[in-house]
């Protein structure tokens, strides 16, 4: 309670439109913690997440003198793992409170979290428990080696992550981001119980974490959980670092097979990389705005590859995609003749680099753009969501509304003529 | 929530749903029509042409820039076959008036856009049918979703499981149609469906937002005329068949896909299973992470990355799905039977039972939380034609007892099986 009344541990962050704010704290163990009281709603949702993902793994503790390096996958095998426990699993404890329950592990993030609409209190205990509880033997470790093996094998018939993980492959040479997050069946089965301990160590620490916490609480009662739960620990000096990574991709063009009826293809521009920050936000939502004003739906491009039949509405502009070390923009769908679509989309981006583009068109993409993230404002699980991210990122909660609505045209056309080149993209295809 | 129903003239109803803590304004206008597979490509085909262009905003271009202005606004459709009845809902969803920059009326703005593309859409010069242009674009877009119906492996084997399991019914039709009825369409016979659907559907039509929304009334009143309906049947229970069905089919995957339906056999008894026995039934069988399923043959046996069951109460039925590597086929098909087996003779704990009335009713509690739930739990309640609101349905959770759970087991019969598997490379 008292990180309500002391403000350099705690602070109320506000949404720049409408009543929303959130409160972050620093709790004395190292956590980070954000909640998001959301009046009348009746669901909770919370997030414990740590800054670990697939990409994180050569990394020292302060006084090591060597980078450990560790087998790919293993972030993810972790996840699985700490599910478990001595006497018995999470689910199982959270089937006691009727809470809905799941994990996931991206490039750079593994998070748990669950669901509830009551039984908030010891929903939260669980939760706090088995992720700070780690317990790994060989024999559970090798059970999951299987279960494991299968996810790989089920995302490999996944057409659209074929087409994904043979862009990242086409764009990055050395960066652990074109491994697929699960690894493969080689690299998991070098994992054993004491690499999971030493991941777990290095990465599981409070400093290094977050918990998002949005929907029918109390910041109050929240607290008071976390004081009684939360293990302190030291900051231990994390250091990790990646591969030497060129500028230039590897490779323009990417092919893969798969029963398919119509091509999948994507075409993705390799950004220089930023640090995660302001200056990162800023630069996905310049390029975001940029792209979605010369590709979207209402773009003369899109209109003009409809009539020609070479796209279909499965046409889109993706989200930015970066982490340390890596940032990228693509968009995609599917086609029949995916090398006349991507020529295409260089002319009219080479055309708006030398040219400009439509200001009007700019300014009704930020509109949306604006539109969506209130909207989003709507549910719990984004609004928790939303709040992880902002300490993943090293950004503040909100604050992509605030950049949105002072960046410029100016400044997009400028990010436009100098980073999004066409000689460093990757067009992916995937085919029958 | 407030919630407020009007009856606008025969066949035609409003239902306004006001929650202050939503930030957005959501309409939407379901049309309901009895089950013609037959149609089912020319209606799907409508839909798809009716959101993309309009008189007024007549490219896909100009809608996007209107949608835009309207702050992202965003249309929807989509398509549901409940039992016997065939509905074409269309969604239009913007943020809430009060977060507009320049003061816009956005709610109505989103609302009049919706019914231009309803009640004006693009037609051909002689006004007899759809815009050829729209059409043609529509109609490859269909051809292109049926093409790629196998690029998702889990809903292709989903729909083979439904042709199997639901043969001769409608259920077993997938609700755009084959290609061969896509490709004898031309855009009159669409027009005329889609005009016979406007005209004799039985429409509901949903608001869920923060403020009341006193300008719909008038402005739906005047949109629809009065139709005469008759009653739907959205309960229609699939009859077991005598004999086991299993098609296999190879592919090039690594992963195999097994499926099955169980139906619920006649038990000869007047007491029929009531939904909530069977969604209780599905829960501790495979429906949740504690459920059988996961626990036994996924963490303690390793065969399967997923192995769970859901049921479809409208049909009777409840589908296990699994993906397994294809030497562990044989061996999961016997384990998933075995769990079904120890739900029949009642080898379980009464604490599954308790877990998963926990779990229902905690995913019961949650609805009301997003506009679109909002809107499903009233449309389920004129469904069922039961006023039941959720505590209402939380009570009837709660009378489910184990003696219901081993009586619905032993009422679950293997149907259908669907397996996918890998071709042989050699």
């Amino acid at each position: 309670m008292s990180y309500l009344k002391n403000l350099k541990d705690s602070e109320i962050i506000k949404a720049p439109y409408g009543s929303q704010s959130c409160l972050r704290v620093k709790h004395p163990t190292g956590l980070n913690i954000d909640i998001m009281e959301m009046p009348g709603y009746h669901s909770a949702y919370a997030l414990f997440g740590t800054k670990y993902g697939s990409v994180n793994t050569r990394f020292k503790l302060k006084g090591e003198q060597d980078f450990a390096q560790v087998p790919e996958g293993i972030a993810h095998f972790l996840e699985h793992k700490l599910f478990e426990n001595e006497d018995c699993d999470a689910f199982a404890r959270y089937a006691q409170t009727g809470a809905i329950a799941n994990a996931y592990t991206s490039f750079d993030k593994t998070a748990y979290l669950f669901m509830c609409s009551e039984n908030f209190k010891p929903s939260l205990e669980i939760l706090l428990d088995f992720v700070q509880h780690p317990y790994f033997t060989e024999e559970t470790v090798q059970k999951e080696q299987g279960i494991i093996a299968q996810e790989i094998r089920m995302n490999q018939d996944e057409p659209g992550w074929k087409l994904f993980f043979n862009s990242l492959r086409g764009m990055y040479a050395q960066h652990p981001v074109r491994i697929d997050i699960a690894g493969t069946e080689q690299s998991i089965a070098q994992i054993n119980a004491d690499l999971l301990y030493r991941c777990y160590r290095t990465f599981y620490n409070l400093h290094n974490m977050t918990l998002a916490i949005a929907g029918d609480v109390k910041a109050e009662e929240i607290l008071e959980i976390c004081d009684q739960l939360l293990i302190p620990c030291e900051d231990q000096g994390l250091e990790q670092i990646f591969p030497e990574e060129p500028e230039q991709i590897c490779c323009p063009e990417m092919e893969g097979t798969a029963p398919v009826g119509i091509p999948l293809f994507s075409v993705d521009f390799k950004l220089r990389p930023r640090k995660q920050g302001s200056e990162l936000l800023q630069a996905e939502l310049l390029v975001n705005l940029a792209m979605r004003t010369l590709f979207n739906s209402s773009s003369a491009f899109y209109q003009e590859m409809l009539d020609k039949n070479l796209i279909n509405f499965e046409f889109g502009t993706d989200m930015p995609f970066s982490g340390g070390g890596y940032f990228s923009v693509g968009l995609g769908g599917e086609s029949r003749n995916p090398h006349e679509v991507r020529d295409r989309i260089f002319e009219v981006l080479e055309q708006a680099k030398a040219h400009g583009f439509d200001r009007q068109a700019f300014e009704r993409v930020r509109r949306s753009t604006y539109g969506h993230m209130i909207s989003s404002m709507n549910y719990v699980e984004s609004n928790a969501s939303m709040l992880l991210d902002s300490y993943m990122t090293s950004t503040r909660p909100f604050e992509n509304i605030s950049v949105l609505a002072d960046i410029t045209y100016e400044e997009a056309w400028e990010f436009l003529r100098n980073e999004v080149r066409t000689d460093n993209a990757v067009l992916s295809v995937v085919h029958a | 929530m407030k919630e407020i129903t009007e009856q606008l003239c025969d066949g035609v109803q409003l239902i306004l749903l006001t929650e202050p803590k939503f930030k957005t304004s959501h309409i939407k206008v379901i049309m309901s029509m009895p089950a013609q597979p037959e149609k089912y490509a020319g209606w799907n085909l409508a839909h798809s042409i009716l959101l993309n262009s309009c008189e007024k905003y007549p490219s896909i271009a100009k809608m996007s820039e209107k949608m835009q202005e309207l702050y992202g606004a965003n249309l929807d459709s989509n398509i549901t076959i409940l039992g016997d009845v065939f509905q074409l809902h269309f969604t239009v969803s913007a943020i809430a008036d009060v977060y507009a920059l320049h003061q816009e009326t956005l709610r109505r703005e989103s609302a009049e856009l919706l019914l231009e593309c309803i009640l004006h859409p693009l037609r051909n010069p002689e006004q007899t049918g759809f815009s050829e242009r729209a059409f043609q674009m529509e109609l490859q877009n269909l051809l292109d979703a049926i093409d790629g119906e196998i690029n998702n492996k889990r809903s292709y084997a989903s729909k083979k499981l439904r042709e199997i399991a639901f043969s001769g019914e409608v259920a077993a039709y997938p609700y755009y149609g084959t290609k061969e009825s896509a490709l004898a369409l031309t855009p009159e016979s669409v027009y005329q469906a889609y005009k016979e659907i406007l005209k004799q559907s039985e429409i509901l039509i949903y608001y869920v937002g923060a403020e009341d929304a006193p300008e719909l009334k008038d402005l739906f009143r005047n949109a629809f005329s009065p139709r005469t309906v008759t009653k739907r049947r959205y309960a229609v229970p699939s009859p077991c068949k005598p004999e086991v069905r299993t098609l296999r089919e190879s592919m090039d995957v690594n992963q195999s896909q097994l499926l099955m339906a169980f139906k619920i056999k006649d038990t000869g008894t007047e007491q029929n299973m009531t939904p909530e026995q069977l969604r209780m039934t599905s829960l501790l069988f495979g429906g949740a992470p504690f459920s059988l399923l996961f626990s036994n043959i996924r963490e303690k046996m390793s065969l399967c990355y997923y192995c769970s069951s859901k049921d479809i109460s409208l049909k009777n039925t409840l589908v296990v799905s699994s993906g397994v590597s294809p030497e562990n086929l044989e061996k999961t098909k016997q384990a998933i039977l075995d769990q079904l087996e120890l739900l029949r003779n009642g080898e379980f704990e009464l604490d599954l039972l308790e877990n998963a009335r926990r779990y229902v009713i905690n995913a019961l509690r949650l609805a009301g939380d997003t506009p679109s739930s909002c809107m499903t739990e009233s449309l389920e309640r004129y469904i069922r034609e039961d006023h039941a609101g959720i505590p209402q349905r939380i009570a009837l959770f709660k009378q489910v007892t184990r003696e219901d759970i081993i009586r619905t087991a032993n009422a679950l019969q293997l149907d259908s099986v669907y397996i996918l598997e890998q071709e042989d490379k050699a």
